[in-house]
């Protein structure tokens, strides 16, 4: 670079001047963009909720819907099942990554290392496998377990067509959030307060009920809160359990009134969905508060430490089996269910009489079928796009959010918030009643699951990208400027390549999440362009369980690979700089 | 199930032994099924009420036709209402079906629509599906046709009387819909 140039344009008012303006103008941008990805939809669904003509035509202001709503008797059930199922989720998720994270973080039990990977289990394995997994296991006449223990033992069989079935199947989907939350607590945890517990003559007993547990209850009241959310969000767990149970929660009630109901009624999916949207909202909130909370205990300071571990002597293998035990029905079952179903011409229960008839003939229909190429092009598509524009996307917010302190800042972070509480039946139904008048051809194309997507899962290529940008200096950036870089080149060539950790981390859990995403795009597909996640819904659906769990198992693999991978080169990156 | 256990009639549906062992698809969500419940009053005269009532408590509910063969193939239910066709297509599963007497069909319709992109090429497939040819091929699959002494390969299609139903207009769905809704749907 010739300094002699840079020097006296950088000194020139009017070219300073316009490069501001640039900055400015994709700071506007980019807020404008994220305030049509979010507010758009919401404001639609919220017509859609009070508008007395159906989806598509233009029509009069009334609360008819909601009196519709409110004055049906099953509302009330269905809100209250929605609540057991949420309190009864959140409150089994915790144990479960309570204890996981305690063995872990904290104790001596062989194998911690092997525990970690719970938290890479959504990444891997679909909620919606997971829950088709779980309903062959624990189904009353067919289900493994019944058949093969219980029923031999004289004991009744277990139901997963039940609240409870939901709750524990809802549960382990949940459960590598709460280990994610309360192991960082753990690790946070400042071990001297211990010390100084036992030193002034407490009990182990003592020191851990009046010093480690309310050290840790923050943690798990935000991992209970958050997984509470989930569930009443959900739908994949639902739509697999929930429907053919005739229980009704909110995503049931939103699906059977806008797809499977006749007529559908677009009105009555959007006024539940506002219900919807209104309890995540309140709990979001409430979620802050809670983490709000948690940083008036001041567990994180300067200096270096490690919470030491506790020596359990020989319980330590006790510990172990226990979070082998969770490990298990989080991630083995269901993978070697699937794999099991994918094998053989037709369910049945495991014997060595099936041995001679395993067959690869589910994963031959893989390569034949023309809707299995075309959806793994739709999702791979969608998956490879989706992520590189949400992360970008991502960037930019993160830079402006956290980077510079500006008036946009504050308006970005609320911008973001909004997806962050909206359950992804309520956002299909809100983008539905957005973008079906609009005369561009979004609507019943992929477009309209790209923006679903990048929209839904936004925060979580913010929350990688803002932690990795509180992490670059401004005075790297600043050379860049002074050097005579404009804003774009600047972002391109300086902050993109600082930032490719958090980027590519980001981007490998969209990638994951979007190449079976399922909830939201269920509403939004057309038959033209069906992605992976309804395409393996709908062979569950349509008595195809082989090709189901074979096409599972190839996307399940595709996401080891893609996230193995990742961790490699994120881990490279961060060794060479 | 040996097939002489099988129930012989509708009424044979209603027998206590197979109460939560029947599975249909759900009559509010299924337009075929709510169709073919207010058809079968024609088949059961001053019997319907009571049979559609009590029917209600014996079955278990899914979304449509196709996954009532999902749990029958899983043998998670032992009888179920759905096509008959499905014997023909599942045909290496272990599935029979009753030969009841009438058995009531639904009429599957093929149509253009207004301002379809390729309409020529849409009346060339409505012309190969309503082909002798054509209806043969769809037989081959499982289908009763429209072709006289052409039966789908499934035993004994030949010696069935089947009663087309009559198609529900909107205002009567809605009704099916509300009328039989609170007999199925009670949780």
């Amino acid at each position: 670079m010739n300094l002699g140039g840079a020097v006296p344009r950088t000194l020139a008012l009017p070219r300073t001047w316009g490069r501001v303006e640039t900055t400015t103008w994709i700071g506007g941008g980019v807020g404008l963009l994220l305030a049509f990805l979010t507010l758009y939809p919401t404001a639609m669904l919220f017509y859609g909720s009070l508008s007395d003509a159906p989806v598509g035509t233009l029509g009069r202001l009334t609360l008819a819907h909601y009196r519709a709503a409110y004055s049906d008797p099953a509302t009330y059930r269905l809100m209250w099942n929605s609540f057991v199922f949420g309190a009864g989720t959140a409150a089994l998720s915790v144990l479960f990554g309570l204890v996981l994270a305690w063995i872990t973080v904290r104790t001596n039990a062989p194998g911690r290392t092997l525990f970690e990977l719970v938290a890479l289990a959504p990444n891997v394995l679909p909620p919606l496998l997971v829950a088709t997994s779980w309903t062959l296991v624990l189904s009353p006449r067919i289900g493994l377990l019944n058949v093969a223990l219980l029923r031999p033992l004289g004991l009744p069989p277990l139901n997963v067509y039940s609240l409870g079935g939901m709750i524990f199947v809802e549960a382990l989907v949940t459960t590598p959030l709460a280990f994610l939350i309360i192991a960082a607590a753990l690790r946070a945890m400042d071990p001297s307060l211990e010390e100084a517990a036992r030193l002034a003559g407490s009990s182990a007993v003592d020191v851990a009920r009046r010093v480690t547990v309310p050290l840790v209850v923050p943690a798990v009241l935000a991992a209970a809160t958050l997984n509470f959310v989930r569930a009443i969000e959900s739908f994949d767990v639902p739509a697999v359990i929930a429907l053919p149970a005739g229980i009704e929660v909110f995503s049931t009630k939103v699906f059977r009134e806008a797809l499977a109901a006749f007529p559908p009624n677009h009105n009555l999916a959007a006024t539940y969905s506002v219900s919807q949207l209104a309890i995540a909202v309140a709990f979001v909130i409430l979620y802050r508060r809670v983490t709000g909370i948690s940083e008036r205990y001041a567990t994180i300071t300067g200096r270096g430490y490690r919470p030491h571990l506790i020596d359990l002597g020989p319980w330590r293998y006790v510990a172990s089996a226990v979070a082998l035990l969770v490990l298990g029905m989080l991630v083995l079952v269901p993978f070697l269910v699937l794999l099991y179903v994918s094998l053989i011409p037709f369910y049945e229960i495991p014997s060595w009489d099936v041995l001679p008839r395993l067959t690869l003939r589910h994963y031959a229909f893989l390569l034949e079928s023309d809707r299995v190429a075309r959806a793994l092009r739709v999702s791979l598509a969608l998956a490879l796009g989706g992520a590189t524009v949400a992360m970008l996307l991502a960037s930019l917010v993160a830079y402006f959010a956290v980077r510079r302190r500006t008036a946009l800042s504050g308006l970005l972070e609320a911008l973001s918030f909004v997806p962050w509480a909206f359950p992804g039946t309520a956002l299909a139904i809100g983008l539905l009643w957005a973008y079906v008048q609009i005369p561009l051809p979004i609507y019943g194309t992929v477009w309209i699951l790209l923006i679903g997507y990048v929209t839904r899962f936004l925060p979580y290529g913010l929350r990688s990208m803002t932690a990795t940008m509180v992490q670059v200096h401004r005075e790297l950036e600043e050379s860049s400027r002074v050097c005579g870089a404009g804003f774009v080149r600047t972002f391109q060539r300086v902050l993109l390549p600082l930032l490719r950790p958090g980027f590519l981390a980001g981007w490998a859990i969209l990638f994951t999440i979007y190449v079976r995403e399922f909830s939201t795009s269920v509403f939004l597909y057309t038959p033209r362009a069906e992605p992976i996640g309804p395409l393996l819904y709908h062979l569950w659906q349509d008595a195809q369980p082989g090709r189901m769990a074979a096409l599972g198992v190839v996307v399940s693999a595709l996401c080891v690979v893609v996230v193995g991978l990742t961790r490699r080169w994120v881990g490279q990156g961060a060794g060479r700089s | 199930m040996r097939p002489e256990e099988a129930p012989k009639t509708y009424a044979d549906l209603l027998d206590p032994k197979w109460r939560g062992k029947v599975v249909m698809p759900d009559p509010t969500l299924h337009t075929t099924t709510a169709t073919w419940l207010v058809n079968l009053r024609r088949v059961l005269g001053g019997q319907w009420r009571s049979f559609v009532e009590r029917l209600g408590q014996q079955v278990g509910l899914v979304e449509s036709f196709l996954p009532v063969v999902q749990k029958l193939v899983a043998e998670e239910y032992a009888l179920g209402v759905t096509y008959v066709k499905y014997v023909r297509q599942f045909s290496e599963a272990p599935l029979d079906y009753v030969r009841l007497n009438p058995v009531l069909a639904d009429a599957h319709l093929v149509a253009l629509a207004k301002n379809a992109p390729h309409p020529n090429a849409g009346k060339l497939l409505i012309d190969t599906l309503t082909s002798r040819a054509g209806l043969i091929a769809l037989a081959q699959t499982g289908e009763f046709v429209l072709v006289p002494g052409i039966y789908p390969p499934i035993k004994d299609a030949e010696k069935l009387r089947i009663l087309l139903m009559e198609d529900l207009d909107e205002q009567e769905f809605r009704k099916a819909r509300d009328e039989l809704g609170p007999l199925f749907r009670r949780r």
